[in-house]
């Protein structure tokens, strides 16, 4: 039989199921009962989205609070709204707050919610579970530009910022191998963490033959660079961090649909019309500028970009229009929370940021692995 | 809707042609089924179809336009593309993923029309799979992610599309109906759809065209399927020994045990 010669014999099942696909046969009821089940889905992922954005608030109140001068909750906010319009009644309190403690936790929250996007962005756009900011060798090159900085004195620029500026340009170096290789052998997700697991281990047989030589001061303080910190948190560099995450963010964000098309496979996504090389490229520059300017100001935070996506993904599922936002929410959020931690459980010395996230991320992660209903990865 | 396939060669690497002299015109709607032994090239000539490949040399026409010379985009908008396998690491829902084919009829980037949400849900009551709607993708199984795959395929709602062997997991029942349905759609929604199959059987029964590639990399045969499956072209393409009869105006085959 051929098209000309409809109506033709056909299976019953099959016309029934033809005429569905036609939008016969479905009811008015029926497509607004569909409708509502897609409208709660998608209200579930916001509701978790502002959850997140509340906790941030509650606990950077609590953060702004504690310390050797204890503030209240709400104090702390009137204290900011009295500051931003001008009105400062007690100048003790103000300093204290918004010049020793808001720097630090505004830090927290911009860095926790870049490095949860990168984080995000990398698992997507590679598809692996084990992806972070890091995986593409961030790290190993910022940490050889610190090395590089604190033993030996080598530095790009002088001054006050020669290790940031050390940290932030040696952490575009791995990218820049990657690019070169994926540009000769396509930028397929092996390819890209591959040619960014060589580099790391390039750069850190470096950082290894520099360290060896190092003096012990330097070793200390180089140490204490890599578990990362937000202690060194100043007015300074906050505008200039918040403009490349928020920039950043912005744009991994307008490429949601995209990374979920990406997610059905790079076939399926060139013929969907996607560029799949060219894509994978330009999100991996701005994920590494993003990260690079965050860890050359903090040290090397590990595990927030690494589980909050995945906690984020638990809740919202894997639709990166909803997955994105929520990883920054809740990268914010843990990041000040462990940062709170880290300042009071062994008051008055502080227990750095990295060495907090590792302790509680760690376990809080098994147990969500565990307790997980649905199947997420 | 019209396909040209103008002396396509085509290869992976520069001294091993996969296809060789491809000559071929597709045109109208109906459901055309590309047979042929293993590693023959059927892949390599759909991924040919829809830029995925470029040609080594030669043309192909889309409504006798070079596909070379049309963006990503175009060609996306016009044919669409349902791959051999699909498995996702970090799995949506099913609708969510069936979804996503919607992404080049959406007006929004953002916002989910309700066309877009009616149409996933009657392909997916089509295809007796709206009771798994919000189950993670990767809890179904082999046969399941396929109906999902063509459903993903479907709802792109393009003049052209083009499946990898479509039913390869699916039992019998369900590769009858969905080989049948494509077949209906075709003609309803008057649209060409092309598959591979390897099953020769149910492409015989619901074929408008035939398509036979044998080896090496070469089109035997374009026509109506009782000019295309016979003893001989079966014999001569798979090597396999048959008796080819006629069952309600179609070829069907017996297999003959080899000596």
């Amino acid at each position: 039989m051929t098209a000309e010669e409809y109506p033709h014999k056909v299976s019953r099942s099959v016309r029934k199921a033809t005429d569905i696909w036609c939008g016969e046969g479905i009811t008015a009821e029926e497509e607004s009962s569909a409708m509502k089940v897609y409208r709660t889905t998608v209200s579930k992922k916001i509701l978790f989205i502002v959850v997140c954005i509340v906790a941030a608030f509650v606990v950077a109140g609590i953060s702004l609070g504690i310390g050797a001068y204890d503030i209240g909750f709400f104090e702390c906010y009137e204290i900011i709204w009295n500051h931003l319009f001008g009105d400062v009644n007690d100048s003790l309190r103000d300093y204290i707050v918004f010049e020793k403690r808001l720097p630090r936790i505004l830090l927290g929250l911009i860095s926790g919610a870049g490095l949860a996007v990168c984080g995000c962005l990398m698992q997507s756009m590679l598809k692996n579970p084990l992806a972070d900011p890091y995986t593409t060798g961030i790290s190993s090159g910022a940490g050889f530009g610190a090395t590089l900085a604190i033993t030996a004195g080598l530095t790009i620029v002088g001054g006050e910022y020669s290790l940031v500026v050390n940290a932030f340009i040696f952490a575009l170096i791995p990218m820049a191998v990657i690019i070169t290789v994926s540009k000769l052998k396509g930028a397929s997700p092996t390819t890209m963490i591959m040619a960014g697991i060589a580099v790391m281990y390039i750069f850190n047989a470096f950082s290894t033959v520099m360290k060896l030589m190092a003096d012990p001061d330097a070793l200390a303080q180089l140490y204490a660079w890599q578990v990362g910190t937000l202690g060194d948190a100043s007015w300074t560099e906050i505008p200039l961090v918040f403009a490349v995450v928020l920039a950043g963010s912005v744009f991994i964000q307008l490429f949601a649909t995209k990374i979920n098309i990406l997610s059905t496979g790079d076939d399926n996504a060139k013929a969907m019309g996607v560029n799949v090389e060219n894509l994978r490229i330009i999100l991996l520059m701005v994920s590494t500028l993003v990260v690079a300017s965050i860890v050359s100001f903090t040290g090397l935070i590990g595990f927030i970009g690494m589980v909050s996506p995945h906690v984020a993904r638990m809740f919202v599922g894997s639709d990166n229009r909803f997955l994105i936002p929520a990883s920054i929410m809740f990268g914010a959020s843990l990041m000040i929370a462990a940062d709170t931690i880290g300042r009071v459980i062994i008051a008055p010395a502080v227990l750095e940021v990295g060495v907090i996230t590792a302790f509680i991320g760690g376990p809080l992660f098994l147990y969500l692995v565990l307790s997980k209903k649905k199947s997420v990865w | 809707m019209r396909v040209q396939f103008e002396n396509v060669n085509f290869g992976y690497t520069k001294n091993e042609l996969i296809l060789h002299d491809i000559n071929m015109d597709l045109e109208g709607p109906g459901l055309y089924c590309i047979i042929g032994p293993n590693g023959v090239g059927k892949s390599t000539l759909i991924k040919c179809m829809n830029k995925l490949l470029k040609p080594s040399s030669g043309r192909v026409l889309l409504d006798g336009e070079d596909v070379a010379e049309l963006s990503n985009k175009d060609v996306a908008v016009k044919i669409g593309y349902v791959p051999v396998s699909t498995t996702d690491v970090f799995a949506m829902s099913v609708f969510d993923t069936v979804l996503i084919g919607r992404a080049n009829k959406s007006k929004s980037r953002w916002k989910t029309s309700k066309e877009d949400i009616v149409k996933v849900h009657q392909i997916l009551k089509a295809l007796d799979m709206e009771k798994y709607a919000q189950r993670g993708f990767n809890e179904l199984s082999a046969g399941q992610h396929q109906k999902i795959a063509i459903a993903r395929g479907l709802v792109q709602e393009t003049e052209i599309l083009l499946l990898d062997e479509p039913t390869s997991n699916l039992d019998i029942k369900h590769q009858l109906f969905v080989t049948e349905l494509l077949h209906e759609i075709a003609i309803r929604k008057n649209c060409m759809i092309i598959m591979i199959s390897h099953n020769l059987e149910i492409a015989c029964k619901y074929a408008d065209k035939v398509i036979m590639m044998e080896a090496p990399g070469k089109i035997r045969q374009v026509g109506e399927v009782n000019d295309v499956v016979n003893h001989d072209s079966l014999l001569e393409v798979y090597g396999v020994d048959c008796d080819v009869v006629l069952h309600q105006g179609r070829p069907a085959i017996h297999y003959n045990q080899e000596e």
